[in-house]
């Protein structure tokens, strides 16, 4: 079981958590992008709207976890697999989110980030084993957030 | 089951295959890159490759099939589901392979190769979720069991 998805929702947010972790010689293990649009059991289609999930492997942490980054309505990524030990940067606003993990640069609404177990940081591929539902058929994450109305509320509460 | 993988060993193989298809409104409808480092069921590590996979879906080709393409070896990529209504671009040379769609996608890779597959992923089910390393014996799949390397060397001689 992962744990959930915490969204940027502010430049703060960020610069709270990236910067802070140990990111010498990390780099991208695996990519998932889809256009996450699909049918439900009962025949439903869902919204169209890009989801770009990336794991990345931080070698300070490979013992215990790795490191997945979630990108909402992505418009376009550039993708490679070291990140050149940078620091990651990021212009996050409302509804825009633009963040640099050295050559790794995603373009999207809304990013967000959860840890994975280690399982997944070391030999096995995670995102080929992955469905959209859970065994109750209902969606999983990070297909599930709703990341606008959590931006709005976040919004909300800073005013 | 997916038919089999057509590695590109040439530009003009390129050329044949890619410029002759309709690219009006294609779109990338989902891709997967990973470092193809796993184990096995006998825990023997099967590679290091970097392996992206992109699907394509082609509103003319899109009532049979969606466009599969793999590209071994990546060293980056630049990647949007908008194509902006341009042809392919590739130029192939040996290990060498740089693929531009628009100014949005863009593949550096040693190697490049495609196929076919089923309707449905053109449609609304994924392809990349459902489709693992190995088979039910174990075994490596395509496109991860390709050993391009030869089949270049050997398309070059």
């Amino acid at each position: 079981m992962e744990s959930s998805i915490s969204l940027i929702t502010s430049q703060e947010a960020f610069d709270k958590f990236f910067p802070e972790l140990l990111w010498e010689c990390a780099y991208v293990k695996e990519s998932h992008f889809v256009i996450a649009e699909w049918k439900t059991p009962g025949g439903v289609a869902f919204a169209e709207q890009p989801v770009l999930r990336i794991l990345f492997m931080l070698p300070c942490e490979l013992a215990n976890q790795a490191l997945e980054v979630v990108a909402y309505d992505v418009s376009h990524y550039s993708m490679a697999e070291w990140l050149d030990d940078c620091i990651p940067k990021a212009s996050i606003k409302r509804r825009q989110a633009e963040v640099a993990f050295g050559p790794v640069i995603v373009k999207a609404a809304c990013i967000g980030h959860r840890w994975v177990d280690n399982i997944s940081a070391d030999r096995n591929p995670f995102f080929t084993q992955e469905g959209y539902f859970d065994e109750q058929g209902k969606i999983v994450e990070p297909y599930n957030i709703d990341w606008p109305a959590q931006f709005d509320l976040a919004a909300e509460q800073t005013t | 089951m997916e038919p089999p993988l057509t590695l590109v060993t040439s530009q003009a193989a390129f050329d044949q295959f890619f410029s002759v298809l309709d690219w009006h409104s294609a779109f990338v409808k989902e891709s997967h890159f990973a470092v193809n480092q796993y184990l096995s069921d006998q825990f023997v590590t099967i590679g290091e490759g970097k392996i992206l996979r992109i699907l394509f879906v082609l509103p003319s080709e899109a009532a049979t099939r969606a466009l599969e393409l793999v590209a071994y070896d990546v060293k980056n990529y630049w990647l949007s589901d908008f194509l902006d209504d341009c042809d392919p671009v590739g130029i192939i040379k040996k290990r060498d392979a740089e693929l531009e769609i628009g100014p949005f996608v863009s593949i550096n890779a040693s190697c490049l190769a495609y196929r076919w597959v089923d309707n449905k992923f053109a449609r609304n089910n994924q392809l990349y979720t459902r489709s693992d390393f190995l088979d039910a014996n174990g075994k490596p799949v395509e496109p991860y069991n390709i050993d391009w390397k030869t089949e270049l060397d050997l398309a070059s001689k």
